[in-house]
C-alpha cells in the first residue's frame, strides 16, 4: 500500500488529541511543511519515558524538550552558547560558578522558569547519588535572587563545566518535587522549557509540536516532528531512500550514489566525532613494548580502509590525538599540520634496531624468542571493523608482524577490554568539546586499573607521570598559554608511546531532506553536531530549521 | 486420582527447575548491562567520564552487591508477587510493562497461526489419509515442499512480492504509524493487515508437518481391525472416519499442538525480526544484546511456564481421549 499523506489537526493546548483524518501504513510522509519525520535509530516497541537524568529516555528528552544552561558545540571549537543562562562567572578558583539565568522563559504549561527550578535541579543532583552521573563535588546549592543561581564545590570544576552548565537538564520544581523517585520516574508528560513538546506517544512513533511560547524569538520555525521506530539500519536504510526520513543519522554504503545524487534535497553532511583505535594491552605481552606500537601503526594504508570501509568519509588521525580541524589551536607545534602515514621501511627498522629478527616464516621474533603474532578482538558483527582489521592483516604481514583477528560477542568484548583480557581490541574513542576529555578518560592513570579489574576507562592501562601532570594542569587552570604547553607536554608523550594506535578520525554522516525544511547545519557551519540522536545538539539543530518558503 | 496427583508433583518440581535455571543461566553471561547503557550515552552525545559507571549501576539497583543466595531468595519471592523488577534495556519500565506490550501481540499472531496450521493440516491429513491412493495423496508433498523451505527466505519471498512488488500488504510493524493502539475499527482493522504476512508465513511452514503426520497416522489407523469391523457393521463413513480413525490418529498429533503451543512465545523470534512485529521474539533479542537479566528471565519463565502449562493440559487431555492412559497411570 502506498503511504497516503497524513495531515494532523492540531488543536491548541497540550494534551489535546489530534484528529487523523487519513492514516498510512508505513512511515507516512508529510509533505508540504506539516511534519518532519526522524529516525533516531530507535528499534522495537519504544518506552515511554521523557526522563532527562535516566540514559535511556527519547532522545528529545534531552536537548528538544528540556534544556541545558549552555550548549557546548562538539562540532566546532565554539565558546559555550548561552540557553537558560545567559552568562556565567567564575570564583573561589574555580570552586563556585554563578549563573545569570534567562529572563521570560516559561515551563510549557505556562509556570515562569527562575532560580529556583534551577536550584532545584542541581540539589536533587547533590542529593541522589544515582542522579548525579558526573559525580559533581556539589557543596551547596544557592537561588541568590530570582535569576542568578550559584553553586559552590569542594576542588576547582573548570574543566568540568560541560557536565554543569552544558548536560544538566532543568526541570521543573512544581512538578518535580512532587515525584518521589526522580531516578526511575517514567515522566510520560513531559513539562519543559523547550522548543518543542510532547504530543502524543505510541509504542511505534511519538509527535512533537512546536511550543509556541519558546523563550527564542521567532522559534522554532516547523511545526511538529514526529519520531519513528523501525526494526534497524536495513530498514531504516529503505526508509530513507524511499524518501520517507527527513533526519537521520545511518551508514550508507555508497552514499553519493545510492543516496545524495539521487535527488537534489537529498543531502548529507558529515561531523568529526571520534577516533577508531587499535587499543593496544601496554602492560602485558608484546604490545607492552613501544617498538611494537609504532611499528603496527606505521604498517597499514589508513587511506586504503578508508575508501574500502567508509566511502572515503574518514579521515587519517592527527598524531595528537584530537580531532581536526576543530582542535588545531590545541595542537602541539612540532605536530602540527602533520596526519599519520604508513611507513613500512620505518616500520621494519624500528623492529630491527628493537632487536626483532625475522623469522623463517617472514613474522619477527622478539629478543625473548617470541613470535610478532598478535591477537585483536573484535565485536562479532561489526562489518566495518572486520573489513579493517583484514585490510590491515594483509599489510602488516609484509612487515613481519602476524595479526590474528578474532570475533567475539558485544558482552565479551566489553568485558575483556575492561579487565584487560586482550593484546589489541579494536574500538571508539570518544571525547566531548574540546581534547580535554578524551585525554583525561584514557590517558589519566587514575582511571585504569591492574590486569583483571576492570579499567575505567583507561583500558591500554596506560601510566605516564608527565601526561598526568599536564591533566592535573590543565584542569584546574584557565590560563590559556598554561593549558597550551601542557597540552604539548602530553601530545609529545602520547604520539610517542601509542597507547592507542589511531586508525581513522572518524565521521558522523547525517542525512537530512531539504525537500520542506532547511537550516540544517552544514561543513560550512557546524553550529551543532547534525546526528539526529545527538544531544543536546538535536534541540539547537530542530529549532534553527526553517521551513522552505 | 493418583494419576493426577502424580502429575501435579511432577510439573512443581520441573516448574522450581526451569524457575531455578533461569536465575543461574544468564548470569553465566559475559558482561555488564552498565558498559551497554555507557556506550549508549556515549553515541548520544552525554559525556562518559569515568565516575559515570557507578552512578549508572546505583541507578539501575546494581549499587549494593548482595550476595547470591540472597539474590535468589529475592528473585524466587518476586516471582510470586509478579514483581519482576526494571529493565535495563529500556530502564526505568518495569519488565512487567514491557512484557504486557509485546506479549498479546505474539499470543495472538503466533497463537491463532499455530491454531490454524493445526486446524487446516489435521484436517487436510485426515480428509488425505481416508482418500488415500487418489490425487490428494500430491498434497503431503507440496506442503512438506513448503516447509521445507527455509523459514526465513519464505518470509523475504512473501514480503517481497505482496509488500514491495504488488505493494497489497504492509512491510514492517504490528500497526500503522499514526494509529492509536485501542479497541478502535481503524486500529484493528490496521493490526490485521500487518499480521497476515507473518501469519501466512507461519502456516505455510508449519502446515505440511501437520497434514503429512496426521496422513500417515491415518492410513495405518484405517488398517486397523476396529475400522474394518466398523466398517462391517454398516455404520456410516462419515462416523466411521471420524469417531474411529481420526480419533485415534489424531494422539500423536495433539502431542505436538502441544508442544507448539508451548513454543508460541518463544518460536516467534525469525518471525517478528523479519517482520519487526513488536511482539516478545523481537524484545528477547534486545534483552540478550543488552545483557539486560531481569528482562530475560521474566521471557524465560513466561516460555517455561507455557510450556510446561501447555504439556500439563495435553497431558489431561489424552487422559480423556485416550482411556488407556488413564489405566496405565
Amino acid at each position: 500500500m502506498r503511504a497516503h499523506l497524513t495531515r494532523r489537526t492540531l488543536l491548541g493546548g497540550v494534551g489535546a488529541g489530534a484528529a487523523l483524518v487519513a492514516t498510512g501504513c508505513s512511515a507516512a510522509a508529510g509533505r508540504g511543511a506539516s511534519e518532519l519525520i526522524v529516525y533516531t535509530g530507535a528499534t522495537g516497541q519504544l518506552t515511554n519515558n521523557f526522563n532527562p537524568f535516566t540514559p535511556t529516555s527519547n532522545p528529545p528528552a534531552r536537548g528538544i524538550i528540556y534544556e541545558p544552561l549552555m550548549f557546548f558545540n562538539q562540532a566546532r571549537d565554539d565558546e559555550p552558547t548561552p540557553q537558560l543562562a545567559e552568562s556565567y562567572e567564575w570564583s573561589e578558583e574555580g570552586r563556585r560558578i554563578t549563573f545569570r539565568l534567562r529572563k521570560g522563559v516559561t515551563w510549557s504549561d505556562g509556570t515562569p522558569f527562575d532560580s529556583a527550578d534551577v536550584a532545584f535541579t542541581f540539589e536533587l543532583i547533590r542529593r541522589e547519588e544515582s542522579l548525579n552521573t558526573y559525580a559533581l563535588p556539589i557543596t551547596d546549592v544557592r537561588a541568590v535572587d530570582q535569576h542568578t543561581v550559584s553553586l559552590g564545590f569542594s576542588r576547582p570544576v573548570y574543566a568540568e563545566l560541560w557536565y554543569v552548565a552544558g548536560y544538566t537538564f532543568m526541570v521543573p520544581e512544581h512538578l518535580w518535587s512532587k515525584v518521589a523517585d526522580p531516578a526511575t520516574h517514567p515522566n510520560t508528560d513531559p513539562v519543559g522549557t523547550g522548543a518543542f513538546e510532547l504530543e502524543s506517544f505510541s509504542p511505534q512513533d511519538y509527535v512533537l509540536t512546536r511550543n509556541r511560547s519558546y523563550w527564542q524569538e521567532g522559534k522554532p520555525e516547523i511545526p511538529a516532528m514526529r519520531y519513528i521506530s523501525l526494526s534497524g539500519n536495513q530498514a531504516a536504510t529503505k526508509a530513507l531512500l524511499a524518501g520517507k526520513l527527513d533526519w537521520t543519522t545511518l551508514v550508507v554504503p555508497r552514499i553519493d550514489r545510492t543516496y545524495a545524487s539521487r535527488r537534489e534535497t537529498n543531502n548529507y553532511v558529515a561531523t568529526p566525532l571520534y577516533l577508531t583505535v587499535l587499543i593496544a594491552n601496554t602492560v602485558r605481552g608484546l604490545t607492552s613494548d613501544v617498538a611494537v606500537r609504532k611499528a603496527l601503526s606505521l604498517g597499514f594504508d589508513r587511506e586504503q580502509i578508508n575508501q574500502l570501509v567508509y566511502n572515503g568519509k574518514s579521515e587519517a588521525p592527527s598524531p595528537a590525538m584530537l580531532l581536526l580541524p576543530r582542535d588545531e589551536r590545541y595542537v602541539a607545534p612540532e605536530l602540527r599540520g602533520k596526519r599519520m602515514r604508513m611507513d613500512q621501511r620505518r616500520a621494519r627498522r624500528i623492529l630491527e634496531q628493537a632487536g626483532y629478527q625475522r623469522g623463517e616464516d617472514g613474522i619477527f621474533v622478539s629478543p625473548d624468542g617470541e613470535r610478532l603474532s598478535l591477537a585483536l578482538k573484535i565485536t562479532s558483527g561489526y562489518t566495518d571493523y572486520i573489513s579493517a582489521a583484514n585490510v590491515m592483516r594483509q599489510q602488516l604481514e609484509k612487515i613481519g608482524i602476524e595479526l590474528v583477528p578474532r570475533e567475539v560477542s558485544y558482552a565479551a568484548f566489553t568485558a575483556d577490554r575492561n579487565n584487560g583480557e586482550f593484546q589489541l581490541a579494536i574500538d571508539n574513542l570518544y571525547g566531548g568539546p574540546g581534547p580535554y576529555y578524551l585525554y583525561n578518560d584514557f590517558y589519566n592513570s587514575a582511571n585504569t586499573a591492574p590486569i583483571g579489574e576492570q579499567a575505567n576507562p583507561n583500558y591500554a592501562r596506560f601510566r605516564d607521570g608527565t601526561v598526568d601532570a599536564a591533566l592535573e594542569a590543565i584542569g584546574s587552570t584557565r590560563d590559556e598559554e598554561v593549558r597550551q604547553r601542557a597540552y604539548a607536554r602530553l601530545q609529545r608523550v602520547i604520539a610517542e608511546q601509542l597507547p592507542y594506535v589511531p586508525i581513522l578520525q572518524r565521521n558522523a554522516v547525517t542525512q537530512y531532506r531539504t525537500e520542506a525544511f532547511t537550516g540544517w547545519p552544514s561543513e560550512d557551519d557546524q553550529y551543532a553536531v547534525a546526528a539526529a540522536q545527538f544531544a543536546p545538539d538535536l534541540g539547537i539543530v530542530a529549532k534553527n530549521l526553517k521551513v522552505k518558503k | 486420582m493418583t494419576h493426577v496427583r502424580r502429575k501435579v508433583l511432577f510439573y512443581l518440581v520441573a516448574a522450581w527447575a526451569a524457575v531455578t535455571l533461569n536465575f543461574i543461566i544468564p548470569r553465566m553471561m559475559p558482561g555488564d548491562p552498565v558498559d551497554i547503557l555507557l556506550a549508549r550515552m556515549q553515541q548520544s552525545g552525554g559525556p562518559v567520564p569515568p565516575q559515570a559507571r557507578s552512578a549508572i549501576a546505583t541507578a539501575l539497583g546494581q549499587g549494593g552487591d548482595a550476595n547470591i543466595l540472597v539474590q535468589y531468595l529475592t528473585y524466587l519471592g518476586n516471582l510470586f508477587t509478579g514483581d519482576f523488577g526494571v529493565s535495563v534495556t529500556y530502564f526505568p519500565t518495569p519488565v512487567a510493562t514491557v512484557l504486557g506490550q509485546s506479549l498479546p501481540w505474539t499470543v495472538v499472531l503466533v497463537g491463532v497461526s499455530t491454531i490454524v496450521s493445526f486446524v487446516l493440516g489435521v484436517g487436510l491429513g485426515t480428509f488425505a489419509g481416508w482418500k488415500r491412493g487418489t490425487w490428494l495423496d500430491g498434497v503431503a508433498p507440496l506442503t512438506t515442499f513448503i516447509a521445507a523451505i527455509p523459514y526465513f527466505w519464505l518470509a523475504l519471498v512473501l514480503l517481497f512480492v505482496f509488500g514491495s512488488v504488488l505493494q497489497l500488504l504492509p512491510l514492517s510493524g504490528g500497526y500503522g504509524y499514526s494509529t492509536d493502539p485501542g479497541f478502535s475499527l481503524e486500529f484493528l482493522s490496521s493490526a490485521f493487515r500487518h499480521a497476515v504476512l507473518p501469519g501466512v508465513t507461519i502456516v505455510l511452514s508449519s502446515v505440511g508437518g501437520w497434514l503429512l503426520g496426521m496422513r500417515n497416522m491415518m492410513v495405518s489407523t484405517l488398517s486397523a481391525d476396529y475400522v474394518l469391523t466398523a466398517e462391517a457393521k454398516g455404520l456410516r463413513p462419515r462416523r466411521v472416519m471420524l469417531a474411529y480413525a481420526a480419533r485415534n490418529a489424531v494422539l500423536p498429533s495433539v502431542t505436538g499442538f502441544a508442544v507448539s503451543l508451548g513454543f508460541v512465545v518463544s518460536g516467534s523470534i525469525v518471525t517478528e525480526a523479519v517482520f519487526s512485529y513488536p511482539g516478545v521474539g523481537y524484545v528477547l533479542l534486545q534483552a540478550v544484546k543488552n545483557n539486560d537479566y531481569p528482562l530475560m528471565q521474566a521471557i524465560f519463565l513466561v516460555i517455561t511456564l507455557t510450556v510446561l502449562a501447555a504439556n500439563f493440559v495435553v497431558d489431561m487431555l489424552h487422559s480423556v481421549i485416550d482411556p488407556r492412559t488413564r489405566e496405565a497411570g
